[in-house]
């Protein structure tokens, strides 16, 4: 994925002040420039050049006669011409990374972050990093929950000595993010420290690259996860190897003939090879709906993510992955909030690769029930024979198997807790299939 | 950190121990110290290179930082011993002790550091080797003089800058991120950081120097201002109440010098070990009379002046050597600062003041020079030592039997005939009617002293001055009893009327002998006020004793014995005393010579040129089209000139667009535009196509391109 510029609108009423905005503005940049050119010094000061400022006004006693003229000199010196030296010479580079479209959830990546030089002079002296992800504060006496960090970074934060005007430094970063989405990547930090370390400060430049994170495929980790993966791989398996609906006959096999089933009883009874063949195409097209409405019950988590419906998009990608290693051409449908005072259809893909819907997963986001109901009706009719997995975490009364014979409904969401009977035994959670 | 900064910084260590040994007299120990200090740093680093990154065990940690706690204590404790035993029998002092401890302690501490971190160090070394320095500097061991001070403002920031580089550039991934830079980026790096290191650290060089000019030149004025402000502050206060008569006397008031005498009248202010009695002391001199006030325009208020006889005037120290005091029976080390050229046959005279009196340096009228502890001196035009002088231990004066010749500018003359407007026409014609047949300065002033002290009687009480009325006026009008003020300014201002320079001093009369201290010592109700005339024939300052039943006298060098000339000739031959033979004489000018002297010369004189030839060497190395084997840049600096001439005609290069296909449009470009084109234009597009692909085919084949033309 590249840089990508959002467009910016400029309203004309904003421009309306005009130069009473500009003038305002200049005079502010003015009244606060020794105070911005304070903190900037303040927050470039090394402990080179705290000592510097120290000894500088230690050895200021020279006016009652101490003998210190010339370490005065020497750290007023070093101070003031570092700090403009620093200050000029500052590097300004223009960035621009190299990063795969999407990445999995918890998985590391590699992210190549270039760094051009558009100065005329050579940047000196300089790193180069991703920002660190802010950690959160340590309270000892109100412990609130606190979000965790959405990502992490591994680098070697490499010192430049040198880039000329127009040259670039690379840097390989891995990247981890924790939480699936559409994410911008961190802000570039480029830390110039010349000269002789006498100062450092810290440029932070904002990236606008993003990176898709997609959910992680489903481990069964458990036993309802175990139980969904159960249902995934059934399914999968009865739409590759063909329904007994589909059967049309059996016939001798002959050399270079795809085989979809042996048919081993006839085989064994009549001595030669035997093929059953079936209506259905060998590579098969399965519409792939994804109902993104939330049940009426379901609960957030302590990071603010809805565990069912991470799960169902986790399977989702599971089934994403094995139907795409099966060959299986998909037809996915995912329900969508994009436009919610029209008739929206969802996001429908055809003839895409396995990437492209896993991106949209990472989009997704929970959508109004009714919408959903209206678009996965919609998905349905289109669908028409094909086989259809929905995928839900909630309760569809409206789908029927009278009404859709080939859709399998799967739904994730973990049975409520009922109250439970004295000393009766709790059913393990199944998944719903229709 | 990379063998050569683990060298440079091992480097710094060992040059401050120097200037710490050198400093303290402790050459040999401490650089001793710091040598086998380096060499265990460079062990611990070889062995710490050698070993294999282990987990950190906590237990480990703690038991190191328990040794190396351990370890600094005992240094600590040790080097504390040893300086204190070592230096109590040259009697320093506490304060030169106290430096000497501290300066020892720090260095050792950067020691154990480097020891302990030879790899990286720490940033405590930053501000712990600025306070050795400071330390050193404050002791003595750099002089005061503004080529000493520069130089060690210069070798500061030298070596500051390239601690501080290798220090904190220490990262410990550092060598990682060294290795995986990518082979094109990697050359010009590590061949331009020594220039670009060497070109910054002369660009910090000059500012320094320029900051260390500009304090030396601004300095003395400030310093000048405050301690005139202070002056003024203390002379009110002492004026206004004088606590049991516990300051000096200054006497810039009339009627001040009076209340020194008799506030506590027998408290003795002054203590003087001289075969000779000493006689009239100067402490103060005054120039200009306004309103009861005296004060010393000259110096004080006159900050511009191109005149240099009215600019006070900074001395630094000849030599320091071991001086045996006869009022400690002991030796101390005291700087010598020549005043004057030493006229006739001098006299010593050691003066012990109260510190708790003053600053006030009391001197006799022709002193040659001084032997004090300090390290520069500031005199006044009038010969006043202003500054300077550790009042804590005394201090030696020798003066010449004989006032030496002086010669006296226009302007400074000027000053000194200055008479207060509101009394001028009164002065002037009191003196006119008196004395105007005289016509030399030694008669009038003989004429006015004899017609105060004949015509006015002595008196410390006086009858009250009507409002508006100035006293001295009164007194010549009325004369009414009074008492040295009234006399000493009466004496000046006539003398003015009648065109004689003079000055106002004020001082102590020290003619009382102690047989019980074999000294000689000044009371309270010594504290006096006398006049200077000058002499324009002759051209030296005598003194006039106007006040009744006093009689001026001064140091006489009847007994001395002739060594003060020996001492004044090691004085000049360059502050030791290497023999008369030429080769002693060659030698003492060398060992004259300072260590600072060429570190002086490398850093202010050779620095433009330095900077100039890094400037050079870094355009001819990096910025110029080369012929060196650096061909990719040569190549891409190359291709953006042709590429610039191209724009010209509005052809720009595509990124996607490979250089073939680049030239073929210029072909096709010149093919439509021929008409449109010069001839000058044409010939030269014309052969850029063919350029552009030589410069491909030669890139391709790794061969460095033919240049355009």
């Amino acid at each position: 994925m590249t840089d990508h510029a959002s467009p910016v609108s400029h309203s004309p009423s904003l421009d309306k002040p005009g130069w009473v905005k500009r003038m305002l503005h200049g005079v502010c940049k003015i009244t606060f420039a020794p105070f911005r050119a304070f903190m900037a010094v303040r927050r470039a000061m090394t402990p080179a050049s705290v000592s510097a400022l120290l000894f500088g006004i230690v050895t200021l006693n020279i006016i009652w006669g101490f003998p210190w003229t010339g370490l005065f000199s020497a750290c007023v010196g070093m101070f003031t011409a570092g700090c403009l030296i620093h200050f000029l010479t500052r590097p300004s580079l223009d960035t621009s990374f190299s990063l795969p479209n999407s990445a999995a959830r918890e998985q590391p990546f590699q992210v190549t972050i270039h760094a051009k030089n558009q100065s005329l002079l050579p940047a000196l002296d300089f790193g180069l990093a991703f920002a660190k992800p802010i950690l959160p504060k340590k309270r000892w006496i109100n412990r609130k929950p606190q979000s965790p960090v959405s990502y992490s970074v591994k680098q070697s934060v490499q010192q430049h000595l040198f880039l000329s005007p127009g040259d670039s430094a690379a840097l390989d970063v891995n990247l981890t993010y924790h939480r699936r989405g559409i994410h911008t990547l961190p802000d570039t930090i480029v830390s110039g420290s010349f000269p002789f370390h006498l100062f450092e400060s810290q440029v932070a430049i904002p990236s606008v690259a993003t990176i898709a994170i997609t959910p992680t495929p489903l481990t069964g980790d458990d036993d309802h996860a175990k139980g969904l993966l159960n249902n995934l791989g059934g399914w999968s398996h009865k739409l590759l190897s063909g329904d007994q609906l589909d059967y049309t006959g059996s016939r001798e096999y002959e050399p270079g003939m795809p085989v979809r089933r042996w048919d081993f009883p006839s085989w064994a009874r009549l001595g030669v090879p035997i093929v059953r063949e079936f209506q259905s195409p060998s590579v098969p097209q399965v519409f792939l709906i994804i109902d993104t409405a939330l049940s009426e019950h379901a609960e957030r988590d302590s990071n603010g993510e809805y565990p069912a419906f991470e799960q169902m998009l986790s399977l989702t990608t599971t089934a994403i992955h094995d139907l795409a290693k099966q060959t299986v051409k998909i037809q996915f449908f995912l329900t969508d909030s994009g436009n919610q005072l029209e008739e929206s259809s969802g996001i429908y893909l055809t003839d895409t690769d396995a990437e492209s819907m896993l991106i949209q997963l990472a989009a997704a986001a929970p959508v109004d029930a009714a919408q959903a109901n209206h678009q996965i009706s919609t998905a349905m009719e289109l669908a028409g024979r094909s086989p259809v997995l929905l995928l839900t975490t909630r309760n569809l009364p409206e789908i029927k198997p009278t009404g859709y014979q080939n859709c399998t409904v799967i739904r994730t969401d973990r049975p409520r807790q009922q109250p439970r009977p004295p000393r009766s035994h709790q059913p393990k959670s199944q998944p719903q299939t229709v | 950190m990379a063998p050569y900064a683990t060298r440079t910084i091992a480097f710094l260590l060992v040059a401050q121990a120097m200037f710490v040994g050198s400093t303290f007299r402790s050459a040999l120990p401490t650089v001793s110290f710091a040598l086998a200090a380096v060499l265990m740093a460079s062990l611990h680093g070889w062995s710490l290179r050698r070993r294999k990154p282990a987990p950190r065990r906590v237990l480990v940690v703690l038991l190191k930082w328990f040794v190396f706690i351990l370890v600094l204590g005992l240094t600590m404790v040790a080097c504390g011993f040893w300086r204190s035993t070592a230096e109590i029998p040259l009697q320093q002092g506490r304060v030169q002790n106290a430096l000497d401890i501290s300066a020892h302690a720090f260095l050792m501490l950067s020691l154990l550091i480097w020891v302990a971190r030879p790899l990286r160090g720490h940033f405590l070394m930053l501000p712990v080797g600025l306070l050795i320095i400071t330390l050193c500097v404050f002791a003595g061991g750099a002089s005061t003089s503004q080529a000493a001070q520069t130089t060690v403002a210069l070798a500061s920031c030298a070596g500051f800058c390239l601690a501080s580089h290798f220090l904190l550039g220490a990262t410990a991934n550092q060598q990682e991120a060294v290795e995986t830079n990518e082979t094109l980026q990697r050359k010009p790096q590590f061949a331009l950081t020594p220039l670009l290191v060497l070109l910054t650290l002369s660009l910090l060089l000059m500012a320094t120097s320029v900051v260390a000019n500009g304090t030396q030149a601004v300095l003395p004025i400030i310093q000048k201002k405050l301690q005139e402000q202070l002056q003024v502050s203390l002379s009110m206060a002492s004026d206004e109440q004088i606590i049991g008569g516990t300051r000096y006397v200054r006497g810039s008031t009339l009627g001040s010098v009076r209340k020194v005498m008799i506030k506590n009248p027998r408290e003795i202010a002054l203590t003087v070990y001289s075969d000779p009695m000493p006689g009239y002391l100067r402490g103060n001199a005054f120039d200009t009379y306004r309103r009861r006030n005296w004060m010393t325009v000259q110096t004080d208020f006159i900050l511009n002046t191109t005149d240099p006889s009215l600019r006070d005037r900074d001395i630094a120290p000849g030599k320091t050597s071991a001086r045996a005091l006869k009022s400690e029976n002991r030796s101390k080390r005291l700087s010598t600062f020549l005043l004057m050229e030493p006229n006739g046959p001098t006299v010593e005279l050691e003066i012990r003041n109260d510190p708790m009196k003053g600053t006030v340096v009391f001197l006799p009228q022709a002193t040659s020079w001084i032997e004090a502890k300090s390290n520069e001196l500031t005199v006044n035009p009038h010969g006043i030592v202003r500054l300077g002088v550790d009042m804590s231990e005394p201090y030696i004066a020798v003066a010449s039997t004989q006032q030496p010749l002086e010669s006296m500018s226009e302007q400074r003359r000027q000053f000194l005939l200055d008479l207060p407007p509101s009394t001028r026409d009164f002065l002037l014609q009191f003196a006119a009617q008196r004395w105007s047949a005289l016509s030399t300065a030694t008669e009038k002033a003989n004429a006015v002293s004899s017609f105060l002290q004949s015509n006015f009687e002595y008196s410390l009480d006086l009858p009250p001055v009507p409002r508006g009325t100035d006293p001295i006026v009164q007194f010549l009008d009325t004369g009414h009893p009074a008492h040295c003020e009234y006399f000493a300014t009466s004496t000046v201002l006539l003398l003015r009327s009648l065109g004689v320079p003079a000055r106002y001093i004020t001082g102590y009369v020290v003619d009382e002998f102690n047989p019980d201290g074999e000294s000689w010592v000044a009371r309270n109700l010594d504290a006096h006020a006398w006049v200077e005339a000058y002499d324009a024939d002759t051209q030296r300052w005598f003194a006039v004793e106007s006040t009744p039943g006093r009689q001026y006298q001064t140091v006489r060098a009847d007994n001395q014995t002739a060594d003060t000339d020996g001492l004044f000739d090691v004085f000049y031959s360059g502050g030791d005393d290497y023999g008369d033979s030429w080769l002693g004489r060659a030698f003492g000018w060398l060992m004259s010579i300072r260590i600072t002297d060429p570190l002086m010369i490398l850093f202010r004189v050779a620095q433009l040129p330095l900077f100039c030839v890094l400037v050079f060497l870094l355009w001819t190395r990096f910025l110029r089209p080369t012929h060196g084997e650096d061909h990719d840049l040569a190549s891409r600096r190359m291709l953006k000139q042709v590429d610039r001439q191209c724009r010209k005609h509005q052809l720009v290069r595509q990124p996607s667009e490979t250089l073939n296909q680049f030239a073929d449009r210029i072909e096709a470009f010149c093919d439509a535009e021929d008409s449109a084109l010069g001839t000058k234009a044409s010939k030269r597009l014309q052969a850029l196509p063919s350029w552009y692909r030589q410069f491909a085919s030669a890139r391709y084949q790794g061969k460095r391109p033919a240049a355009l033309g």
